[in-house]
């Protein structure tokens, strides 16, 4: 299957509200090579959902660029190379798990070969939610709505992948099986995956590559790489590997002195 | 079933009432027993028929074209954002128009015949079918419009995946409220000028004093706007299935 490079150079995006301009970020750049699961992670209000969207040209910016595989994010959207998993599940109430998973399938029209290799049928095997095809969404619990949410994103076969806090409402039980779950997905399927959270254990146990976000203005610190092998197994949470890129990433959020400047910047 | 009863209930019960204490003499001479309706009616079911009619006919006739035109106003609205407090402007200034005075207004200007009718029955239901459509259109959720520009939905797209399925529930409410209006609306239309119909009649019944009829005409149109109301709450039921689905904890 094939996946998209992503090269995000010195983007830059303000905000105007009823006050003063806000900065929401401030020449963000981060790489992430193609097939390559990478991780943004930094305190709340720092910009990763911004820059995710800027992504998904969901918003445009005020400077700089965005490539995915040589292309525009605005090409790369009408080519429906792009998938996005939101904060909320965001499924269609009215349409069953199967008509919502078929649903960018309506849409892109069935003969635009965009279809991927999997069926909406396997898809919904494939996260888990066999025999639920004719619940409708209210019907289901938060996680498996979610889960539903990710089969919808990958039924177009995306070269990206873009997923924000995808299980932040979950709990730690069920998002530590989430995530197992989605690496498997994120496998078999190939893409490029780039993954929102607050998380540092979360960050570093899924990605290759973690992009430490600093706050106003909203930038990328720091790229840590994280050198544990592929698959990842929860044994792997224990490993000094692990603990090393942890502990680097936090440095990069705190500083290496342990004073937290950018949470006091957050907090005040 | 028993939902039906718990509605109907209270209905039935004034009725018992009101026939009770007619039989104890307690009403006013203008005011008929239920009893005495209800025979009126069985002994004259052709007049019902003949003159309920013409009346379902223009109300609903009347509806349908509200209902077009309000939706397309709500439409325009919601795609241009810029006329949108003037589609709200237009359907407040038409509403508070009072009926009873434009009816005879526009008998002179359209004639008496069923045209006319029409436009009434058409400006008395539309102002909640305008309020339901433009709310409804607005209604759709930011984060599922940003799902849909994900997948480079069209305009058309949006419209007929979110926009439209997010205001049913607001669609059927405006539905529901306009319903006993358009009735009201198309009594209002024949007594400007009618000689068929349940405002005709009346009309006709109020001036040669037959209170009888004048009330089984008041309670016909009751009865009809409510099995058209209860005709549109079925229809919801099925229609917005996924409306009343309860969410489970995680």
């Amino acid at each position: 299957m094939s996946s998209r490079e992503l090269v995000i150079d010195r983007v830059s995006l303000v905000f105007h509200g009823r006050g003063d301009p806000v900065i929401a970020l401030d020449s963000a750049s981060l790489a992430l090579p193609g097939g390559g699961f990478g991780a943004i992670i930094g305190p709340s209000g720092c910009g990763k959902s911004t820059l995710l969207r800027l992504v998904a040209d969901i918003l445009r910016p005020d400077a700089g660029s965005i490539r995915l595989g040589g292309q525009t994010q605005r090409q790369a959207r009408q080519e429906h190379a792009i998938g996005f998993v939101f904060q909320q599940p965001t499924l269609l109430p009215w349409r069953s798990v199967l008509q919502n998973v078929e649903l960018p399938l309506a849409i892109v029209g069935r003969r635009s070969g965009r279809g991927g290799a999997l069926s909406p049928a396997e898809l919904i095997e494939l996260v888990g939610l066999k025999g639920f095809e004719n619940a409708l969404p209210g019907e289901l619990s938060g996680g498996m709505q979610q889960r539903a949410a990710i089969a919808r994103a990958l039924v177009l076969r995306p070269d990206i992948l873009l997923l924000d806090e995808p299980f932040g409402a979950l709990d730690e039980i069920t998002r530590q099986r989430m995530n197992l779950e989605l690496l498997r997905i994120w496998a078999e399927s190939g893409t490029t995956a780039l993954l929102v959270t607050h998380s540092i254990a979360e960050a570093v146990f899924m990605a290759d590559r973690v992009f430490v976000m600093s706050p106003r203005p909203g930038r990328v610190a720091q790229t840590v790489e994280v050198a544990l092998p592929r698959p990842r197994t929860l044994e792997m949470m224990r490993s000094p590997e692990l603990f090393a890129s942890a502990n680097e990433v936090r440095d990069g959020l705190f500083g290496r002195t342990g004073h937290p400047s950018a949470v006091n910047a957050e907090s005040w | 079933m028993r939902r039906l009863w718990v509605t109907t209930l209270p209905t039935l019960m004034l009725l018992v009432v009101l026939e009770g204490l007619k039989r104890a003499g307690a009403l006013p001479v203008f005011i008929p027993g239920p009893g005495q309706v209800l025979a009126a009616a069985w002994a004259r079911p052709q007049l019902l028929w003949d003159n309920l009619l013409p009346t379902a006919g223009t109300a609903t006739e009347g509806f349908v074209i509200a209902a077009v035109v309000t939706l397309a106003a709500a439409g325009i609205g919601t795609a241009v954002r810029r006329v949108w407090g003037a589609v709200y402007g237009l359907g407040v200034v038409l509403h508070a128009i009072p009926v009873i005075a434009t009816a005879p207004l526009l008998a002179l200007w359209l004639g008496t015949g069923a045209g006319m009718h029409v436009v009434i029955v058409a400006l008395a239901a539309q102002f909640p079918l305008l309020v339901g459509a433009m709310q409804g259109l607005a209604a759709a959720d930011a984060r599922q419009i940003e799902m849909l520009h994900c997948l480079s939905a069209s305009r058309w797209q949006m419209f007929r995946y979110l926009q439209l399925p997010s205001a049913l529930p607001f669609l059927f409410a405006g539905f529901k409220v306009a319903t006993p209006l358009a009735v009201l609306g198309a009594v209002t239309a024949e007594w400007a000028g009618a000689d068929r119909g349940i405002g005709a009649v009346m009309l006709n019944a109020l001036f040669s004093y037959d209170i009888v009829t004048v009330w089984l005409a008041v309670l016909t149109c009751c009865a009809f706007a409510g099995l058209a109301y209860a005709a549109w709450s079925l229809i919801e039921r099925s229609a917005l299935r996924w409306n009343r689905t309860v969410e489970l904890p995680t």
